[in-house]
């Protein structure tokens, strides 16, 4: 009993220490005094808030059996949001026809990390006063610009108001034997270690805490903090033509228990070795159109790329932006039997741990379930505090990495079925539209290793998903393994042809890589149905495999 | 044009972020205390074997998959490797930093292992290098012309595997340069014929110095004590204290038969500050400390009499005026005279060959990441670059000067060659340059002088025989000044490097900001002026140095070559020490800085604030 008992304490100390928020009262001292002061200045801000970021970070990485990093960093980082002018026109507005207005989107400053009182506040003091001076230059600019230009299409201002928010959660902590994990990454890539053709093979163990301080001038005072566990696997190797044929296995989970247990992982590395193996001599499929089935994860990363980039709000309103959804406010976007959310307050589904949940957002907005597609009625969009035409105020989407500058970002994006149908089902259906188009298969498209989608008006607006699993299915029923296609297209055409769904929802966890930086999110929904989707070629390396044999078969 | 438009891309989580990086590649030389390796080496945590000692796992399989290579690597009836290399660079690493007595984060100590392979194809005269071509392999086979991440366990197999992938991706990116070179050059009349590689004699060699122990609490005890002085100083806006030290192993090898083995262990302490002047002017408190071994540190104290020392002299300035404008004899005294010499003199001396650049690179940003930093100096050997009383040497084979280290002293540089005394200058003419071993005109042969993945000096020791008491320099000065119609001539004392990104790079020659200038009247009293810009001193301004002092000054720096293929061998550092009599200079201009800075803050700093 006794060691439980010292644990204990322990803990309690530790949380004492959190509720005493030495960085929060930091944070707010230094805030009250700079508005205080700049007050008295001829342009003083309306608006200013501090966010320390701290992450608290260990990686460990193996590959083919052997150990290639073990590192731990905890590290702070300053973001200040400081506004002259107001609420309508502020310094922040994106100066049309200037250059790089997304050129300084990035500064990492350097937070001290002992909670010091003193130290922290020089550190907002000296960013505080730098902050201030490029504000008001800034502003100066905005509004010449605002004044020779032509009037913006969206007439919306630059920021919205919040309401105060106070909330404290004590600090987590990461509970992590790193000798253990060392260990593992050793024992996961072993099984590699006797394939020459396989050419890369890790297992990446993250560990994570993330916490969060922010203050603001809306009152809010938030202290929140996350902790989340990673472990990836990855493999590729190469076909007799060159094309590169990547493997990945993720697992992600909130606590160090809800990773999965050795045997689990080592069974899915066995996996990815037979998959592996069974690609190399997959054959290749010819560019096509026709029906095809979306697993539940690659459900999630197609909506993720094509549907949720486009809810995002201030990709309806940049002057550079196709504004895609814009005018489609309360019309049909999807069948009947979707919905689709946006809902960082979800924290699990199908018994996996969602990445994109959190309590807050990055401008003190509290998160909330958003329900952006309703019974295949577009509803609303994802909003930061950058208010759009029609949409005033932010509904906690408001994201960014440290050191970025926030902008409307997705969460975990949740699409759900009305009366959904089981895959054997959905097979079926798939079949009934091979034979009704007169093609000679159908595809299934089983795993996805990500994508990416252009929103923007001088590039195509269109989306690429990168699949990893793809099979033809044929009237008979039999399944085959194919390599090398993507899946393309454009988005609107493709959502009014999802015409059923099953009832074996996933998850995919990642991180959404946009302006604000890399975010936690999740993606997730059932197998769906499209009559109609179009794949092209991947792009093949063009390398050839290594000349000599790998060394140890080289006898 | 504003390209980026909005891209959103979701990838498998972290992904991203194991990929970062290309290794940074640091760079080692190191000092005396030879006597104590052998010694030192039973208690290093981490013993490197020496020379004549069995091969350790690293080395047998380098060795293994070398051979191997040389034997059997060959496409089809293409060219196979005349030359290969590998480099395997152990890192051992901890980086700690402080601001007003609090800590930045903890970093906890970092291994690594990274091999570099250089394959070559053609022959000395004609090869695949000296060549600038696209090679972002991008894919996971090519790893990226010829780096690999290996692992920190010592695992014969995979290293081999990672060495094998390497070598393989490094060989074809040669096939393909070179006869992308030969198809650049069928077009050209070339004037001269200077072969691409030289030929050195085998070594084999260890230099080892003993690994400096890493003990993260005790390093971050000093910086969180060392950032603590700050919250005495009010002049002083910002202040960060930082301490890294890196014991780097290399291992070396080549297809000549060359096996070196190095470590010479940096550490680097950098004060770091900012504060201004009431006009907004920017004056800096900074120092930096470099050394091999944490006993050749100054001690605390000391460093801490420094800062309050540099506090001081902030202060000063901050009251101090703005130059009035001045043409005349400048004197830079003390350590003012090694970094003008840094700045402005010690980059030409490197001869570094003419690299062509490929077609699909062919534009003035890529031209100018493989432009020398210097001018090029071939045509000027057996001209006269300093006054005759002046000699300057590059001296590896020196440990110490008097009883400070030196920091550039090593056997061996890091493409395998032994490091030798150059006498560059001599009674004031230019005899030698220093080069790797990529040959230029008149210099077939390496002078050991490849340092942190270019070529970079080791310690530049100037000497003189005609010198002058600093009493009667500065009297000199006066002298000279007055028959300019002068009623004082300037004395520079320290260079401004915080404005120009540090003293480790070399900075843009002709204009050098100055921190400490003073006035010097022929009474003998000073006047300390603030943010002086130097203006005229060049490469061809040191001939004309009038006289120099007869107590030289011992300054180390860290200098970060050009590589000569930024993408194949990213350059690190490599520790410089100059040993500099002060310089009086003919003739320069003084001025004060042009342009807009910053109002001072608006508010007052919190902590003093409330005092």
């Amino acid at each position: 009993m006794k060691p439980l008992l010292a644990l204990l304490c322990l803990s309690a100390a530790s949380a004492g220490v959190s509720l005493a928020q030495p960085v929060l009262s930091a944070l707010q001292a230094e805030l009250d005094r700079s508005m205080e002061h700049l007050k008295a200045q001829p342009t003083p801000p309306y608006f200013l808030s501090y966010e320390v970021t701290e992450t608290h970070r260990i990686d460990v990485s193996g590959s083919f059996g052997t150990l290639t990093r073990s590192d731990e960093a905890r590290r702070r980082n300053l973001d200040i949001d400081l506004r002259v002018g107001d609420y309508k026109l502020d310094n922040t507005r994106p100066i049309r026809g200037g250059a790089g207005n997304s050129g300084s989107r990035y500064s990492w400053v350097e937070m001290p990390t002992d909670d010091s009182p003193d130290a922290i506040r020089a550190t907002l003091w000296y960013q505080t006063d730098l902050h201030y001076k490029r504000a008001v230059e800034q502003l100066t600019a905005a509004k010449t610009n605002s004044q020779v230009k032509v009037e913006q299409e969206d007439n919306s201002g630059d920021f919205s108001p919040a309401p105060a928010e106070k909330f404290v959660e004590p600090v987590g902590t990461l509970r992590v034997n790193r000798k253990a994990w060392e260990e593992k990454v050793r024992k996961y890539t072993a099984p590699f270690q006797r394939y020459g053709n396989i050419y890369e093979a890790r297992a990446d163990l993250y560990g994570t805490n993330e916490t969060r301080w922010y203050v603001s001038t809306d009152g809010s005072r938030i202290q929140t903090s996350q902790t989340s566990y990673l472990l990836m696997i990855y493999a590729f190797t190469k076909a007799s033509d060159g094309m590169e044929l990547p493997r990945y296995e993720s697992f992600f989970s909130f606590t160090p228990e809800g990773l999965p247990d050795d045997a689990t992982v080592l069974k899915a590395v066995n996996k990815v070795i037979e998959d592996l193996k069974a690609l190399k001599s997959a054959p290749i499929v010819d560019p096509y159109v026709g029906p095809a089935i979306l697993s539940g994860r690659a459900t999630g990363v197609f909506f993720h790329e094509v549907f949720g980039h486009r809810l995002e709000g201030h990709r309806n309103k940049g002057e550079d932006q196709s504004q895609t959804f814009k005018k489609f406010l309360n019309d049909r976007v999807l069948p009947e039997f979707i919905s689709v959310y946006s809902d960082p307050t979800e924290r699990r589904i199908a018994g996996i741990d969602l990445n994109g949940s959190y309590r807050y957002d990055n401008q003190g907005v509290k998160a909330r379930r958003v329900t952006v597609v309703d019974r295949g009625i577009l509803k609303t969009f994802l909003l930061s505090r950058t208010p759009i035409e029609g949409f005033p105020e932010s509904n906690g989407h408001g994201r960014k990495q440290a050191g970025y500058v926030p902008v409307a970002r997705q969460s975990n994006l949740i699409v759900t079925a009305t009366a959904p149908v089981t895959r054997a089902e959905l097979k079926k259906r798939l079949l009934e539209e091979v034979r009704k188009q007169g093609k000679s298969f159908g595809l299934l498209f089983d795993d996805i290793q990500g994508g990416f989608t252009m929103t923007g008006r001088t590039t195509p607006n269109a989306f690429n998903v990168l699949p990893i699993m793809v099979y033809r299915i044929y009237p008979d029923g039999r399944e085959e393994l194919v390599r090398g296609v993507d899946l393309i297209g454009t988005p609107l055409t493709v959502f009014t042809r999802i015409i059923a769904a099953d009832d074996e929802v996933a998850v995919f966890n990642g991180t959404c890589g946009a302006e604000s930086g890399g975010v936690p999110v999740s993606a997730s929904g059932p197998g769906i149905l499209v009559s109609q989707l179009e794949v092209q070629k991947k792009q093949k390396s063009q390398e050839r495999s290594p000349i000599l044999a790998p060394p140890f078969d080289d006898k | 044009m504003n390209l980026i438009t909005v891209k959103g891309s979701l990838r498998p989580p972290a992904r991203a972020a194991a990929q970062t990086g290309r290794p940074q590649k640091t760079m080692v030389c190191p000092t005396g205390a030879r006597g104590l390796v052998v010694l030192m080496l039973c208690l290093a945590p981490a013993a490197v074997p020496q020379n004549g000692a069995k091969d350790d796992v690293v080395r047998r399989a380098m060795r293994d998959e070398l051979s191997r290579s040389m034997k059997k690597l060959q496409l089809e009836n293409l060219e196979k490797p005349y030359f290969i290399a590998y480099s395997v660079f152990d890192t051992d690493g901890a980086n700690v930093s402080a601001s007003f007595g609090s800590l930045n984060g903890r970093v906890e100590e970092q291994h690594s292992r990274v091999a570099r392979v250089q394959v070559r194809v053609g022959d000395y005269t004609f090869d695949n290098r000296n060549f600038l071509s696209y090679s972002w392999g991008g894919s996971g086979v090519s790893r990226y012309g010829g780096t690999a991440y290996l692992p920190v366990d010592d695992n014969y197999d995979e290293i081999r595997r990672q060495l094998w992938l390497a070598t393989d991706s490094a060989y074809k990116k040669a096939l393909e340069d070179i006869s992308k070179k030969r198809a650049l050059l069928a077009n050209k009349n070339r004037s001269e014929v200077i072969p691409d590689f030289s030929k050195e004699a085998p070594v084999t060699i260890a230099d080892v110095l003993p690994a400096v122990d890493i003990k993260i609490p005790e390093m971050e005890d000093l910086v969180r004590s060392l950032s603590a002085t700050f919250k005495q100083t009010p002049d002083i806006s910002s202040a960060r204290v930082s301490l890294s030290i890196n014991n780097e192993v290399e291992r070396f090898l080549n297809s000549e038969g060359t096996s070196t083995t190095l470590r010479q262990p940096e550490i680097q302490l950098f004060i770091s500050t900012s504060s201004q002047a009431p006009d907004g002017q920017p004056l800096s408190a900074g120092l930096s400390y470099r050394a091999r071994s944490m006993s050749d540190l100054p001690s605390r104290e000391k460093i801490q009499e420094d800062v309050r020392a540099r506090t001081r002299q902030v202060a000063e300035l901050r009251g101090a005026p703005l130059p009035d404008r001045y043409a005349g004899p400048v004197l830079f005294e003390g350590q003012a005279a090694p970094e003008v010499v840094w700045q402005s003199f010690m980059v030409h001396i490197l001869a570094t060959p003419e690299i062509l650049v490929d077609h699909a690179l062919d534009s003035p940003q890529y031209r100018s990441m493989v432009a020398p930093d210097g001018e090029n100096l071939v045509e000027k050997i057996g001209l006269r670059v300093l006054p005759e009383f002046l000699s300057l040497v590059d001296d590896p084979t020196a440990e110490s000067f008097g009883k400070t280290r030196l920091l550039g002293a090593c056997k061996v540089d890091d493409e395998g060659v032994p490091g030798r005394r150059m006498q560059v200058v001599e009674n004031g003419l230019l005899m030698k340059l220093l080069t790797g071993r990529a040959p230029v005109q008149g210099f077939l042969q390496s002078s050991g002088s490849h340092h942190g993945g270019g070529v970079a000096p080791s310690n530049i020791i100037v000497t003189s025989h005609k010198s002058l008491s600093l009493d009667d320099l500065r009297a000199e000065l006066v002298r000279r000044a007055k028959l300019r119609g002068k009623g004082y001539g300037i004395i520079v004392r320290k260079v401004d490097s915080s404005t120009r990104g540090g003293d480790t790079v070399g900075m843009a020659p002709g204009s050098l900001a100055v921190l400490l200038a003073y006035k010097h009247f022929a009474d003998g009293h000073e006047e300390l002026v603030r943010n002086a810009i130097v203006n005229g001193i060049n490469f061809a301004s040191f001939k004309d140095i009038l006289a120099v002092s007869d107590t030289p000054t011992v300054w180390s720096a860290a200098y970060s070559p050009r590589s000569m293929n930024p993408w194949e061998e990213p350059s690190g550092v490599s520790f410089v020490s100059l040993v500099i009599p002060s310089l009086l200079f003919e003739d320069a201009t003084v001025q004060k800085p042009t342009g807009n800075v910053n109002k001072p803050p608006f508010i007052e700093h919190p902590y003093f604030s409330k005092k």
